[in-house]
């Protein structure tokens, strides 16, 4: 009985990965089934294995759920305005190209609101992580649909089903040229963390789409309304391909129609500090 | 004393690049100046202008309303700033390109045929370097060894095509005529 | 390679507005520069982008002016100083960032090259009506510091002041030119570099359980960067002293009273005006940047003419300047407000002042000349 007690004290009181986490900022706002939790606990992991210290990742997010993540990782953290951490981690990471700068934040904020920003620093290839949480849905606001709704999946803007094809976010990131492309859900755990170390490591801008459950949200007008719904969909309709055709992994969420998983893309480009010392030879100030 | 020049013309000319010049000239010479460039949506062939204010006191407004020189490089400048010279004001012109008054009564007219001396020099780029060494004979104000100076700061590779242009603008220009003809309204025109 | 050797030297230059602006910024140690092309601030710009990778510093050309001014909010919480320019359409777009560079305190400084609106309008005219958009133009309450330069050497003068101001406050910045002063060439003395004082944000360094980021003891807590070691939170979002998101009433007016205040008490340290023939004035003109010269020629002529007028020029637009307006107002028998819109400045003007308030309004895209303000002078009197 005692040792029961001891136990629960423990469990809720301590985590391995506390000098990573503002405990005192919990509990969190996220939903039950909820995602992210995942996403944040598979962040920190990646950060313990990075070989970068703590002091030096930073984190940035924008507005929406997953922009909260930000508020409880115990790093120089930027919770910044609607679409915008990209620019912000662009301006950081140009002037200390010594720090670590991770964006994660949703969909809506990252590729909808702030599409260009992200297509841009894709393109001038920052040195930085950008984590993408796709819940298919803006979740905050009232579960509204966005640029990565799929086609005719129903919202509270969308009571007719979506009228929009969605973003291909692999194929887009890969398109301008990022060195490091990846997808999983919150599901592959192992993966996700992994996936995030290695674009921690990876020279240039690195591209994470996590999928992630929003039972509450989403899924509450698209049939899975239970966190279990989104694991099942997680565990029979993901099929793992780490040399896919980016033309073909468009989600669309239709039965027969998997969600391809993997590290698509993961190469060498010059990255943006690179041309800029190009430049700063050019201007005379460095030999 | 305040002096209040205009230099109108169209864009590739080097108008606003002839008063930045004038200008800086000016204050190397202990003046104070002003320079206010102003052109149209056009890079190239649209109407371009450059108002330089030289005082030998601080410049209290710094713009230009009725210039007392009006410098004209295009029949177009003419056209459109002609009318903005102070009555009985003083007048420069490539006589080449500008063949008549419109709307301006100067006291004196000065040519030179810029354009003209500057494609002889193979280089029609200069004629705005021309002018100048023109204005330095014909108007004064700033010495032509320190108009001449800044000149070859200005384009230090160039140096002995703008000396020549210089001096060639100093030995051709005269007193010229030009008859009053009829204005005609071009885009762009419009009175400070 | 000591980038000081590349600054511009003292000496006495015949410069472009915008060039000057340039200068000064880096004089001022501006490190990180971020914009987007805009017609009339466009050499601001193509300068930066020449001279800051010279002295090893960043210049980026963004996508929009939304993006611009962001980089510039993640370049300065990174702890430099930083800055971008724009005009009318861009810096619309900045306004919500602004609000964001107020919330979080980071330093920052934005030139708007004022021309003609509202809309596109005329890219190559001026304009003076963006007056009530810098003190406005973000959402919730919010105080911040505008300059307004009317000649080049106070182009160079205010952008240095401006760099000075939003590091000491914490604050972002407006220096709000126009066209005019923007594109126009003039005589600009540079000092002594030594003789340039240069403020830089106050950096804590104490104990890391100890600081609080946005800590309420003071009205401008001291900055930590990023990499600096104390893991900071920074958010947009209303909070604590902690720097974390509240929903508490009593920490959302402490933040907003302090974010006010930090302007507000020290006010009388940020007005800058200047005064011309004021003391036996029966009509004043109060204006600013090139609306300024003219009033001022306009102003001698009155004079000549045996009228009794006089002038203050506003350097420091918002916080405005109330005290000197007052005390004008109180001696004259009438202000007016000479500005290139439909009438903004004279808005405040009236709030404080205690005599009859007239506008002198010149909306059409130039500088009035003097003849207009002289005209609008005499029927004042």
């Amino acid at each position: 009985m005692g040792q029961k007690v001891v136990l629960r004290e423990r469990i809720v009181d301590e985590s391995p990965r506390d000098d990573l986490i503002r405990r005192e900022r919990f509990p969190h706002i996220w939903c039950p089934g909820c995602g992210l939790g995942t996403v944040l606990k598979c962040y920190v992991e990646a950060i313990a294995a990075s070989n970068i210290p703590p002091d030096k990742h930073v984190i940035v997010s924008g507005i929406g759920c997953t922009g909260r993540i930000a508020g409880y990782v115990r790093l120089d953290s930027y919770h910044v305005t609607h679409g915008r951490p990209i620019a912000f981690a662009e301006g950081m990471k140009i002037v200390r190209p010594d720090l670590e700068v991770t964006v994660i934040s949703g969909d809506g904020d990252l590729v909808t609101i702030g599409g260009n920003h992200f297509i841009h620093a894709v393109r001038r290839n920052v040195d930085i992580n950008v984590f993408l949480v796709n819940n298919f849905i803006y979740g905050m606001t009232g579960n509204q649909m966005g640029s990565t709704t799929p086609l005719g999946a129903k919202s509270s803007t969308s009571p007719y089903g979506c009228p929009e094809p969605p973003f291909n976010l692999p194929l887009l990131a890969a398109a301008l040229g990022a060195p490091f492309v990846a997808r999983w859900t919150t599901l592959h755990v192992r993966q996700l963390a992994d996936a995030m170390k290695r674009a921690m490591n990876v020279k240039g801008f690195a591209f994470i789409e996590i999928i992630s459950p929003c039972p509450v949200g989403f899924g509450s007008y698209n049939d899975l309304r239970d966190g279990r719904d989104y694991i099942k969909l997680f565990l029979e309709n993901c099929i793992v391909d780490h040399s896919a055709d980016l033309n073909k992994v468009g989600i669309t969420l239709k039965p027969g129609e998997p969600i391809i998983l993997g590290n698509f893309i993961d190469r060498e480009a010059p990255t943006y500090h690179d041309l800029e010392l190009e430049v700063f030879k050019k201007a005379g100030w460095l030999k | 004393m305040r002096w209040d020049i205009r230099w109108a013309g169209f864009g590739g000319q080097g108008v606003i690049r002839a008063g930045e010049i004038l200008g800086r000239a000016a204050v190397k010479q202990g003046y104070d100046s002003s320079m206010r460039p102003m052109y149209g949506p056009e890079k190239t062939g649209g109407w371009s202008r450059a108002d330089v204010v030289i005082s030998d006191e601080p410049i209290v407004f710094p713009l230009i309303v009725r210039p007392d020189i009006l410098v004209v490089m295009s029949m177009d400048g003419m056209i459109r700033d002609g009318h903005s010279l102070k009555e009985g004001g003083l007048l420069l012109v490539d006589d080449e390109l500008v063949n008549g008054l419109v709307r301006c009564n100067p006291s004196k007219i000065y040519g030179v045929r810029a354009t003209n001396i500057a494609d002889s020099l193979g280089r029609r780029i200069v004629a705005n370097i021309v002018m100048l060494g023109a204005f330095a004979k014909a108007v004064g104000i700033v010495d032509p060894q320190k108009l001449l100076e800044t000149i070859i700061e200005t384009f230090p590779k160039a140096a002995d095509l703008n000396r020549k242009a210089f001096q060639l603008g100093m030995e051709n220009v005269r007193e010229v005529e030009l008859q009053p003809i009829k204005p005609v309204k071009v885009a762009g025109t419009h009175e400070v | 390679m000591s980038g000081e050797l590349k600054l511009l030297k003292p000496g006495t230059y015949f410069m472009m507005g915008n060039i000057a602006c340039v200068e000064a910024a880096l004089i001022a140690g501006c490190e990180f520069y971020a914009g987007y092309p805009i017609t009339p601030s466009n050499e601001i710009a193509e300068h930066m982008s020449r001279r800051m990778p010279q002295l090893g510093r960043h210049f980026i050309q963004m996508e929009d002016e939304i993006g611009s001014i962001v980089a510039v909010c993640g370049a300065s919480a990174a702890g430099v100083k930083a800055m971008t320019a724009t005009s009318g359409p861009g810096f619309s777009l900045m306004m919500e960032t602004i609000g964001l560079a107020a919330m979080l305190e980071l330093p920052c400084v934005i030139v708007d090259v004022q021309r003609a609106g509202p809309s596109t309008g005329i890219p190559t005219f001026v304009g003076q009506g963006d007056v009530m958009q810098a003190r406005w133009g973000s959402h919730g309450d919010y105080e911040l510091v505008v300059y307004a330069p009317s000649s080049v050497q106070e182009f160079f003068d205010l952008t240095i002041e401006a760099f000075n101001t939003s590091e000491w406050l914490r604050i972002p910045v407006i220096v709000l030119s126009d066209e005019v002063v923007g594109h126009m060439y003039g005589r600009l003395v540079v000092p002594e570099h030594d003789k340039i004082t240069i403020i830089n944000r106050k950096r804590y360094t104490g104990p890391k359980e100890a600081y609080l980021p946005y800590s309420h003891e003071s009205l401008v807590p001291a900055f930590v960067a990023a990499g600096d070691g104390y893991r900071i939170h920074m958010t947009g979002l209303t909070h604590d002293e902690r720097g974390y998101p509240s929903l508490e009433i009593e920490d959302s007016h402490r933040l907003v009273e302090r974010l006010v205040m930090k302007v507000r008490k020290n006010a009388r340290s940020l007005w800058k005006y200047e005064t011309f023939y004021i003391d036996d004035a029966d009509v004043i003109v109060v204006t600013f940047g090139i609306t300024a010269r003219s009033s001022e020629e306009a102003v001698r002529r009155a004079r000549s003419e045996g009228l009794k007028v006089g002038m203050i020029k506003l350097l420091t637009l918002w916080p405005f300047p109330e005290e000197p307006i007052r005390i004008a107002s109180q001696y004259a028998r009438r202000i007016l407000v000479a500005e290139i819109n439909m009438g903004q400045l004279i808005h405040p003007v009236r709030e404080v002042a205690e005599c009859p308030v007239a506008g002198i309004n010149y909306p059409i895209g130039y500088a009035p000349p003097p003849e207009y303000i002289l005209d609008g002078i005499r029927a004042a009197v």
